[in-house]
């Protein structure tokens, strides 16, 4: 276990450049989540976290100890692959055990420590079994297994659940996060699924082109973006610009719309967002009200969402089941002032 | 068409034409070296040939084919496997050294065996080489040597490319994740390799072994050219036989051996092969 420091990294691969001048802390226990579109440079962190790559630039420090020139065999770091890439000519068993034996434990202590880790990932029974007869799952936890076994001083996770099918890939991130909270290993966690970001991170650092564009915790990512690019990755979202009249009201293409006011903005030209769940389906009371004729309607099991126009921009709202709008109609719904997030 | 006629259709060209040329050839060298088939000789079934087959040229000829066949598969086996790996990461300069080293595949044996002959006779450039730096007093015997380092060195160069392209296309298979899964716990760049990337090759290293040995244990041109006076290899003593000295079921048995010891090599070899892996997985 240990802090994790990159200082200014920066890798470049044939003239692009692929992460650009990163920086970043990671406490010591705490799960850290690199999420963001492909190409975003998050793999490619993760890639020289453990070694695989050298950064052009910049420096990579577990705890007190520079790591930027020691190879992966030496850095006690621990990754699960994205195609979990186990060893197919070794048990399962054996896979769990690589690093032990590589790390020179004696036979008793290993297998001793094998047997626990396949427990937590509730694998014992099937030590012999090799990696072509188990079921993606199993060996989704066999890598996890092996990963863990080590004690690793950070644990390094490339979209370790994107093979999976959509019921296991529920199970198993909450089950991720709650080995994590338990053996309290330095995580750092890369996926372009913000479903997933939200459910296993401490933290999470929203990427776009080799840059960062938001640290914050889940909440803080979700309700509070910084800027149209995480709001717009992370879950559904309305963006409008505007130009700013005052303090507390911004002009815009569907109105003028009311805002909290004490924003610290660097100029009037801002963006608005909100999400489609902080529009009321009533709008007594509320500083804003929003007219629209639905386009289109998709029913989500849990809400429905909808499309409806207002003065030619699209929005996008939610309602309860029992509120559902019909395709045509007009609804006007409400919205409140703090809801609405204002970007420079 | 019925489907089971169009597979028919489909097999029967080639597996006919293999079979025909095989079971015919076959039987007839088995008729020859009983006698019931042969020429200038009443024929009729006799052990004969075969009780007189095992003197002593044709153990000695036993023996040089084999050590042939074996040092050429593994010699060539242990140029081939480093180059492969070297050429598996594409570094500056692999892709020149992968093209010349192919070079061998598109030269005949027996044109080969000329080639190299130049280079390594006893006034070819390596002894002049030698001689001129003084290394030496007198030229080596490099070609036409009694163990057969000459035959040995053209089959190692004419095998290697071959070998090459056998243990390339294994090395191929092996993902790079499954490696940098074994550095990020621990494997250093030599356990890498002895516990992951030999393992995964054994396959291809087995292929390319058995399919050299195969190809010199039977040799010809070279031995022809470059082995030793005596002993011979069993293709030439075979030529001998049947065309210098007439004894054609002699020639047959001897057609026999070649073929069942290559037949027995690749049982044995591939049967220890299995025994190794399963032991070492």
């Amino acid at each position: 276990m240990s802090r994790l420091r990159l200082n200014h990294l920066t890798r470049r691969f044939e003239g692009m450049v692929a992460v650009d001048d990163l920086s970043l802390e990671v406490a010591d226990g705490e799960f850290l989540t690199l999420l963001g579109p492909s190409g975003c440079g998050k793999t490619t962190t993760l890639r020289m976290i453990a070694g695989f790559l050298g950064p052009d630039a910049g420096d990579i420090w577990f705890d007190d100890r520079r790591m930027t020139d020691v190879p992966p065999h030496r850095r006690n770091t621990a990754m699960v692959f994205q195609s979990y890439a186990l060893f197919p000519h070794m048990s399962v068993a054996e896979n769990v055990g690589f690093g032990l034996l590589m790390r020179k434990l004696p036979k008793a202590e290993s297998a001793a420590r094998v047997a626990e880790a396949l427990e937590l990932v509730s694998l014992t029974g099937l030590e012999d079994r090799r990696p072509g007869q188990l079921s993606g799952g199993q060996q989704q936890r066999v890598a996890l297994a092996r990963a863990i076994v080590t004690r690793p001083d950070i644990l390094l996770f490339d979209e370790p659940l994107s093979n999976l099918d959509a019921k296991l890939r529920e199970k198993v991130r909450v089950e991720i996060r709650e080995l994590q909270r338990r053996l309290r290993i330095t995580s750092i966690y890369v996926t372009h699924d913000q479903a997933e970001a939200l459910v296993v991170s401490d933290r999470i650092v929203v990427m776009n082109r080799g840059r960062i564009e938001q640290i914050g915790d889940p909440d803080t990512i979700y309700r509070a973006p910084d800027n149209a690019f995480v709001a717009d990755f992370i879950g559904l979202t309305n963006i409008i610009e505007g130009t700013l009249l005052d303090d507390r009201t911004v002009d815009t293409p569907i109105g003028r719309l009311r805002i909290d006011g004490g924003q610290p903005l660097k100029s009037t030209r801002v963006k608005l967002i909100w999400r489609p769940e902080d529009m009321k389906a009533t709008a007594n009371g509320l500083a804003n009200r929003l007219s629209g004729t639905v386009r289109q309607v998709i029913f989500r099991g849990n809400v429905t969402e909808f499309t409806f126009d207002v003065n030619g921009h699209s929005l996008r709202g939610q309602l309860d089941n029992d509120l559902r709008p019909r395709e045509g109609e007009t609804v006007t719904l409400g919205l409140d002032a703090d809801r609405i997030r204002v970007v420079g | 068409m019925r489907p089971r006629l169009a597979i028919v259709l489909l097999v029967l060209p080639g597996a006919g034409f293999i079979f025909l040329f095989l079971a015919v050839a076959l039987t007839i060298t088995a008729l020859q070296s009983v006698g019931v088939l042969g020429f200038g000789r009443e024929p009729g079934f006799t052990w004969e040939f075969w009780v007189a087959l095992f003197d002593r040229q044709f153990l000695d000829s036993f023996l040089f084919s084999a050590k042939v066949g074996i040092g050429s598969a593994f010699g060539t086996l242990l140029l081939a496997y480093p180059l492969a790996l070297f050429l598996r990461r594409r570094r500056a300069g692999a892709r020149f050294i992968g093209s010349v080293v192919k070079i061998p595949l598109f030269v005949p044996a027996l044109v080969a065996a000329f080639l190299i002959l130049n280079t390594m006779a006893f006034h070819g450039v390596i002894n002049g080489v030698l001689l001129g730096f003084g290394l030496v007093d007198q030229p080596l015997r490099m070609l036409n040597d009694k163990f057969g380092w000459g035959v040995l060195a053209i089959q190692v160069w004419k095998n290697l490319p071959f070998q090459l392209l056998v243990l390339a296309s294994v090395l191929a298979t092996i993902r790079t994740d499954i490696e940098d899964a074994a550095r990020n716990l621990g494997a250093g760049p030599w356990q890498v390799l002895r516990h992951i990337i030999l393992p995964l090759s054994m396959p291809g290293i087995l292929i390319a072994v058995v399919l050299v040995f195969i190809m010199t244990f039977g040799d010809f041109a070279i031995t022809r050219i470059a082995g030793p006076i005596y002993p011979t290899s069993l293709a030439v003593l075979m030529h001998t036989k049947a065309l210098t000295l007439s004894e054609w079921n002699l020639a047959a048995c001897i057609g026999m051996v070649i073929m069942v010891a290559s037949l027995a090599f690749v049982g044995v070899y591939a049967r220890t092969a299995r025994l190794l892996q399963g032991t070492a997985a």
